[in-house]
């Protein structure tokens, strides 16, 4: 994986937020999945800004859906990963782990 | 459990803030208007209002609109620069647009033999001063630090320095900052602000919060306190230019706005922008002279055009693509 093309912290976050939602997952809920789930405060532009990133690497596509009354007649961004995302996601999961191998005992004394 | 709103003070506090929609429809990029719109205003309903006092949650919907605002603008710097150069980054255009300017600013220089010159060199310390010369004509003096962070270089006062070449050495040690991978998202802020004369107080900031300034003889008190009311005179400068702006405003709440806007200029900001137009006059005729006597490239008028440029493609970018 070329140098760039790693997952950030947020976007590693934002990737699982949109892997948990699958079909359903814009800006509101992913919004609500990482606030629920971390429990940091979140700016939905940050989410908005780290999916750019993660569209721009290939890793995540995007599509307007049609407007809803209960949004002011605003239309929603609807987010789904692509198969590089998954990749990536794979890469890092596989790295966290290696990096995490075997520092339970130590870990544990915190 | 929703707070049920009793009067016509309970209902205006509990709807999200109509101000901060129209800020938003200003400066968010067209396409993200409808989707960031939406979610701040589901999210309002469903899990703000809910649990917060009225006044908390408008007071949350204002830190999100700040916080699209910026984050949007950057977001917008990085589209505007991948159309323009496909590739390249942000600071990666900029540092390589300046490069071949000064390389065609000292080449030239050279070739008429009258490169700038710099004497009366001081180091004291962390600091640096000394008078720069062109053809034996004091053009500017400067005065500089380093060594605030490690490996790095930055103009804490220039302030006399509104001479064209002053300008030019300027930028040209940013671009060698960002050439080296400094000082990134200061460059940035440098272009969104436009004004360069803005740069010395954030840049005197930086330094300040940095470590803190060499010359006893200064406090940070001071120099902020010098500073601040530069800073706010250099923002209205730029309040004044951005026309764009005022226009999307007023088209954004159906006029009402637009007049207020309107009043406000005519009371507070034309007369700043006539006092400003006479001193970026005075500051024209003196670069013009400088101009036809070394008959430079222009840096300024192509800095003016990438800005507008910037401001009026940030609200017509978008990515967004239909599946």
């Amino acid at each position: 994986m070329p140098k760039g093309d790693h997952l950030g912290e947020f976007e590693l976050i934002v990737m699982l937020a949109l892997v948990r939602l699958g079909e359903n997952a814009y800006g509101k809920r992913i919004w609500e999945e990482i606030e629920s789930r971390t429990g940091r405060s979140v700016l939905i532009a940050a989410v908005y800004a780290a999916l750019e990133r993660l569209e721009r690497k290939g890793y995540v596509s995007s599509w307007v859906g049609e407007p809803t009354p209960k949004r002011g007649g605003r239309a929603k961004r609807y987010f789904q990963i692509e198969r590089a995302g998954r990749v990536a996601l794979k890469e890092s999961r596989k790295m966290l782990a290696s990096m995490f191998a075997g520092l339970d005992p130590i870990l544990g004394k915190f | 459990m929703h707070h049920v709103p009793s009067s016509f003070q309970e209902q205006l506090a509990s709807s999200f803030p109509r101000q901060a929609e129209r800020l938003l429809c200003v400066f968010l990029p067209e396409a993200d208007q409808d989707p960031v719109l939406g979610d701040l205003v589901e999210m309002f309903e469903d899990n703000i209002l809910p649990c917060r006092a009225p006044m908390s949650a408008r007071l949350w919907y204002w830190r999100q609109t700040f916080g699209a605002i910026a984050v949007f603008a950057w977001i917008s710097l990085g589209r505007w620069t991948r159309r323009l150069r496909p590739g390249l980054g942000f600071t990666g255009t900029l540092a390589r647009a300046i490069a071949i300017y000064y390389a065609a600013v000292i080449s030239y220089c050279l070739i008429q033999q009258s490169p700038f010159l710099f004497s009366s060199l001081i180091a004291s310390g962390a600091k640096i001063k000394g008078l720069a010369f062109v053809n034996g004509l004091v053009v500017f003096n400067f005065k500089f630090a380093h060594s605030f962070w490690p490996g790095r270089v930055v103009f804490y006062e220039y302030w006399q320095a509104i001479f064209y070449p002053a300008l030019s050495v300027l930028v040209c040690t940013f671009a060698f900052c960002i050439v080296r991978g400094w000082l990134r998202s200061f460059a940035v802020c440098m272009l969104l602000v436009s004004s360069y004369r803005l740069m010395p107080f954030i840049v005197g900031s930086l330094a300040l919060e940095g470590g803190g300034l060499v010359d006893g003889r200064l406090g940070p008190s001071f120099i902020l306190a010098l500073r601040i009311p530069l800073a706010l005179f250099c923002l209205a400068i730029v309040m004044v230019g951005s026309y764009s702006v005022f226009r999307r405003l007023a088209e954004n709440s159906g006029g009402a706005l637009g007049s207020r806007v309107g009043h406000f200029s005519q009371a507070f900001l034309l007369p700043i922008g006539i006092v400003s137009l006479v001193r970026e006059t005075e500051f024209l005729r003196q670069w013009s002279l400088w101009l036809l006597e070394y008959r430079a490239i222009l840096l300024l008028p192509a800095i003016a055009i990438a800005f507008l440029a910037m401001l009026l493609s940030t609200n017509r970018a978008g990515t967004v693509h239909a599946h």
